[in-house]
């Protein structure tokens, strides 16, 4: 007992660097995105005003890019009335869906753990698990609300999984990023059979309640078959630039209780 | 005293603010990353006892982690640099020891000082970073590439930063 104290008198200044590290790791290792650990977030009142500040100003340097993005989203989006005008379709089966426009404040693409911040939350509407998406394709899920903003788990970060298929013939798989590879995904549990292309449309699959069916993901750039499993492994290339991200859409599904509630009695009766 | 506490205050906040929303922001290349904050440790004063060094590393990691939503991941790096410090300090110190009224930065003891007494800390702060971050040995050679590479980015910017901060001083 007196060596020990002795020692702890000695090594004071070693033992204190310990404390502080066994600080860090417990931080390090019990933070989970999906827990709303409310401070060490991008979505914190902190971070998120000098992060919206910042972008404030630097948006002027992107206007050219976000004005022709914004005209081709214009331009689909009048093709798209002109159809429906033109095949007289019954006003649209209302599909539940609504959408929220909100800014890009804070993105990281080099890391490991990529998270998107945006400058919307509770008091606008915003609630956990709402499907993200970009004026291209699928971006992410919401994962942490703020009051003024939120925390956006993107297809970059290796925690992400979504359900997808492929457009042709509605083979569905699960999405996830290949680590490192910024704009690269990798869809698996295609059976090994399934005929497709390089450049075929990779969409949502409509399972979930967060995304609605059909949003397009990206294209097939090149695909293996997985020789233990004879599963697919396709290669694809996001539609969503995440270099160049700057405006987003967040999903709102008005039937999003009531799917989770059928979901959930499903559950509780298997048990 | 209070002069200089302020001044740190500032030093401290610049540091953290350029690393989180320029430095962080750059998207050149996957394996050049700038972790610019440390020059905040680099710079703290020759006579600040060895705990504050510690601490004060412990909150620039913190919040550079708060911005980027890695709780930890920072901290821990710098926290491993600020245990080091003084070991490199001892290790290249002029014969007749340190001035205490001056900062270990490049108007007080060079250019070639600077970058031997920052080099193995930055390397020891990237190398616990990225370890970390990808927390598997998978793609080894790709992490090790990514410790160096940034390293001698860091340098670069850290010298440069420390021209530009330190000038009046001279």
């Amino acid at each position: 007992m007196k060596n020990l104290i002795r020692f702890i008198i000695n090594n004071d200044f070693f033992l204190t660097f310990l404390l502080i590290q066994i600080f860090c790791f417990t931080l390090l290792f019990s933070y989970n995105p999906y827990h709303r650990s409310y401070f060490f977030n991008s979505s914190n009142v902190l971070s998120g005003i000098i992060q919206e500040k910042h972008s404030n100003i630097t948006e002027y340097f992107y206007l050219k890019h976000v004005n022709d993005s914004l005209i081709a989203e214009n331009e689909r989006l009048r093709n798209q009335i002109e159809k429906y005008r033109r095949e007289e379709i019954p006003p649209i089966l209302s599909s539940g869906f609504s959408y929220i426009a909100a800014k890009v404040v804070g993105i990281s693409v080099n890391k490991i753990d990529n998270y998107i911040t945006i400058n919307k939350g509770k008091n606008h509407g915003v609630y956990n698990e709402m499907g993200v998406i970009s004026s291209n394709g699928l971006v992410g899920i919401v994962i942490s609300v703020s009051s003024n903003y939120s925390t956006i788990l993107p297809l970059i970060n290796p925690q992400t999984k979504i359900s997808v298929k492929i457009k042709k013939n509605n083979y569905f798989g699960s999405l996830s990023w290949i680590k490192g590879e910024a704009n690269y995904g990798l869809v698996t549990e295609i059976p090994g059979y399934v005929q497709f292309e390089e450049g075929d449309e990779i969409v949502t699959s409509g399972f979930s309640a967060i995304f609605p069916e059909n949003i397009p993901v990206g294209n097939i750039v090149s695909s293996e078959i997985d020789p233990t499993t004879r599963f697919h492994k396709i290669k694809i290339r996001f539609n969503t630039d995440f270099y160049n991200l700057h405006y987003v859409y967040l999903i709102k599904n008005k039937n999003f209780e009531e799917h989770n509630q059928i979901i959930s009695e499903l559950e509780k009766k298997n048990d | 005293m209070i002069k200089r506490r302020i001044f740190y205050i500032f030093f401290l906040a610049i540091s953290v603010l350029v690393q989180v929303l320029i430095f962080d922001r750059i998207t050149l290349s996957s394996v050049f990353l700038v972790q610019y904050y440390v020059i905040f440790v680099l710079l703290l004063p020759f006579n600040l006892n060895k705990y504050s060094v510690l601490f004060l590393a412990l909150l620039s990691g913190l919040l550079v982690d708060i911005f980027n939503s890695t709780p930890g991941l920072h901290s821990s790096a710098i926290v491993f640099m600020g245990y080091f410090r003084n070991f490199f300090l001892n290790i290249y110190s002029p014969r007749d020891g340190y001035d205490q009224n001056k900062l270990p930065g490049i108007q007080s003891y060079g250019t070639g000082w600077f970058i031997r007494y920052s080099f193995f800390l930055i390397l020891i702060h990237n190398f616990v970073l990225f370890i970390l971050e990808a927390f598997s040995l998978e793609n080894f050679g790709q992490t090790l590439l990514k410790i160096f590479a940034s390293t001698i980015a860091t340098i670069v910017f850290v010298v440069l930063g420390n021209i530009i901060f330190f000038k009046r001083n001279k």
